[in-house]
């Protein structure tokens, strides 16, 4: 029975991370309708930035947050003004700027490093806590943490400021939005910046527990972008639970099918799910077209 | 009237060997040298074209190869598109002799069928897919051990060694195999499984993706089974990985074994000194070798270190070099002759002892043109570096196993 509530509580553990991960990318698809290939290319570059601020400063990763997400929100912007905005009457261009983005970052990360693996060993890293038998590892649960403050920090913003509403009206129908006087172009740059934050404050608190290497955005992001299908575009309280839907689905297939059939697993999960509620659990119909515009 | 088909001639004047004698005539012998330059394994392709050029330096200041210099010619590839249009340029632009290579299997197969095209011989020192062999390609050979060859070390160490510090006999045992799910480590797998079965093992195989994200699934299911001696046949990522959950799970295995990597100063910083100690590593013998058996492997490495200003960071790249110089010694049996039919015969008639070269090896190619000479050794994590404990003559003297189970 101890098994069975150590693969509960990894399950939920892995949920965190991959809820972590996908809230971003949902932000993102959400409010200006990108599918953002390049959201793992971000996780990859918070996780260097820790790396960079352990090796040279000796910053503990969890501190390096403080520099390493505002840097990423603000390159999130930056590349939203300089590559996406040109191209945001063209939604098709825009993915395939992402994709250019994708190889873009990942060959000069590779370029820059010479693709030598790169690790910590912090004495945290190390830190295991059990409870009644149960096992969690204290990395892992600093994620689950920070995904639900993530996810619930990002919830409230959206509902209770001004910015945040502003955000949530370009979302729903940017030409109101803009008819309202809400700076639209403004608002998709931020949401892209608080984007790419989101996907660096993940990589950071990833880093104790990888090796480096410029392809690992693209272990994470696979599962992100089923997460964010199977939770309902756009949402983030989909993201949350679509998170732990695929981790605990993973967990219980890897324990107790096979490990080598987990991903096997979770994708008849997402193919189920969708065969009932085609829009996610928690998206709007149609979403996956025009995002969210003229949904309600 | 007939055209004159100049392209059936050529065609007929290749396969026959004779332009590419006429090429090595004109003094360089070109090599084509085809690694993953960038991409995921550029760091292991860049150490091993760095080790093929090492080769090429050391027989160019002797005066080459029949008086020729020798010339490496790199060719990036990181898949088998590339592979193939890699093989093309080497080929036709830059008009090489031979083609060498590789770091990884699926490149290797695909460039060394699309070599055949062009009737070059296809110098395979590193790739280790056992089927690479056994395909029957014409064109063909490999220099250093194949995966199977990594088994048998695995197996060897475990019978002749482990066992034993383990207090168990053989036909006791219980082994656990974690692999990588792609050919690599399912062949690595596969060859220990039928080995330690065929003594009587109880032995357990299990897969997981290199990418995934967690391994404390695969992790439980070896703790419940509760083996003597696990062993992981892995990529870096994946690798790391388990032993960062073994450690968090507090997962203690009488004896760990690392097939292929563990051993470099990024696996130290990983997982730390104190985690690592008694951990064992199947790879290419390379360095903290007794000279007697890999006799100048010392020289060499630092040879390295003058030319490169950095120690090799792959496991791989000296068995690149090892496989260099024994396409040296079969051109100078060709005679400069470098036809696929002429190499390959030199190297059939190849037949040099164990310790011939500076990894250990001999030379003895066996009927799918394997050499069976060509053989990995055992390290352990011992203090903050690895050393050789297996075989028993390839240790440093002094040098001997230590206690394997985790602190």
């Amino acid at each position: 029975m101890d098994q069975f509530f150590n693969v509960v509580a990894l399950g939920m553990l892995l949920g965190g991370t991959y809820a972590l991960v996908s809230v971003g990318l949902n932000l993102i698809f959400g409010v200006i309708r990108i599918v953002n290939f390049s959201q793992g290319e971000f996780l990859m570059l918070g996780m260097y930035g820790a790396y960079l601020g352990y090796s040279t400063m000796g910053l503990d990763p969890y501190a390096g947050a403080f520099i390493v997400v505002p840097a990423l929100t603000l390159l999130g912007m930056v590349v939203y003004w300089l590559v996406m905005r040109p191209l945001q009457n063209e939604p098709m261009m825009q993915v395939f700027a992402s994709f250019g983005l994708l190889l873009l970052i990942q060959n000069v990360v590779l370029a820059i490093t010479g693709g030598v693996g790169m690790s910590m060993n912090t004495p945290f890293s190390q830190v295991t806590l059990t409870i009644a038998g149960v096992q969690f590892s204290a990395t892992r649960l600093i994620i689950l943490l920070a995904a639900l403050v993530a996810a619930g920090g990002l919830g409230l913003f959206l509902a209770k400021t001004n910015f945040g509403q502003a955000i949530r009206a370009v979302a729903q129908d940017r030409m109101a939005a803009q008819l309202m006087g809400i700076n639209v172009e403004r608002t998709f740059m931020w949401s892209f910046g608080i984007g790419t934050g989101l996907a660096g404050l993940a990589g950071v608190l990833l880093t104790p527990i990888y090796t480096l290497s410029p392809q690992i955005g693209g272990n994470f992001v696979m599962a992100a972008f089923a997460v964010v299908v199977l939770g309902g575009l756009g949402s983030v309280l989909g993201a949350l639970v679509g998170g732990f839907i695929v981790g605990l689905t993973e967990a219980f297939a890897g324990y107790y099918i096979d490990p080598e059939l987990k991903h096997a697993v979770i994708f008849i999960v997402f193919i189920a799910v969708l065969l009932i509620k085609p829009s996610g659990l928690f998206g709007q119909a149609g979403a996956e077209e025009v995002g969210l515009r003229e949904q309600s | 009237m007939k055209k004159f088909n100049g392209a059936g001639v050529l065609a007929v004047l290749v396969g026959a060997g004779w332009i590419t004698v006429a090429a090595a005539q004109e003094g360089t012998i070109k090599i084509g040298a085809i690694t993953p330059n960038t991409g995921g394994m550029a760091v292991l392709g860049n150490d091993l074209a760095n080790w093929y050029e090492l080769a090429a330096d050391e027989i160019n200041a002797k005066g080459g190869v029949l008086g020729k210099k020798v010339k490496i010619i790199r060719g990036d590839a990181t898949n088998a598109q590339e592979a193939i249009a890699a093989v093309d340029k080497l080929a036709t632009v830059d008009k090489v002799d031979i083609i060498s290579g590789t770091i990884a299997s699926f490149i290797s197969q695909a460039a060394s069928e699309a070599a055949v095209n062009y009737n070059k011989m296809y110098w395979e020192t590193n790739a280790l897919a056992v089927e690479l062999t056994t395909r029957g390609l014409p064109n063909f050979l490999r220099t250093g051990p194949s995966a199977a060859y990594y088994a048998m070390q695995a197996a060897d160490v475990s019978k002749g060694k482990v066992a034993s510090v383990v207090g168990k006999p053989v036909n006791k045992l219980k082994i656990w195999v974690e692999h990588e799910d792609s050919n690599y480590g399912t062949s690595i797998a596969t060859e220990v499984d039928r080995l330690m079965k065929a003594e009587g093992a109880t032995v357990q195989i299990a897969g997981h993706k290199a990418s995934a994200v967690d391994l404390t699934d695969s992790i439980l299911r070896a703790q419940q089974a509760n083996p003597d001696i696990f062993i992981i046949s892995g990529y870096v990522v994946d690798t790391h990985l388990l032993l960062r959950t073994m450690r968090e799970r507090n997962f203690k295995p009488a004896a760990t074994i690392l097939i292929g990597l563990g051993d470099s100063p990024d696996t130290l910083k990983a997982i730390g000194p104190e985690y690592l100690q008694g951990i064992l590593i199947v790879t290419f013998p390379r360095q903290a070798i007794n000279q007697k058996y890999a006799p100048g492997s010392d020289a060499v490495n630092k040879a390295y270190v003058d030319k490169y200003k950095v120690p090799s960071i792959g496991n791989a790249g000296i068995n690149g070099y090892v496989g260099m110089q024994i396409l040296f010694k079969a051109i100078e049996a060709t005679k400069g002759d470098m036809s696929v039919s002429a190499l390959m015969k030199a190297a059939k008639a190849m037949d040099m002892p164990i310790g011939s070269f500076t990894t250990g090896y001999g030379v003895k190619f066996d009927e799918n043109m394997q050499n069976t000479r060509g053989q990995a050794v055992t390290y352990q994590w011992q203090g903050d570096s690895t050393k050789v404990v297996w075989p028993q003559e390839a240790a440093l003297d002094g040098v001997s196993m230590i206690k394997l189970a985790r602190p």
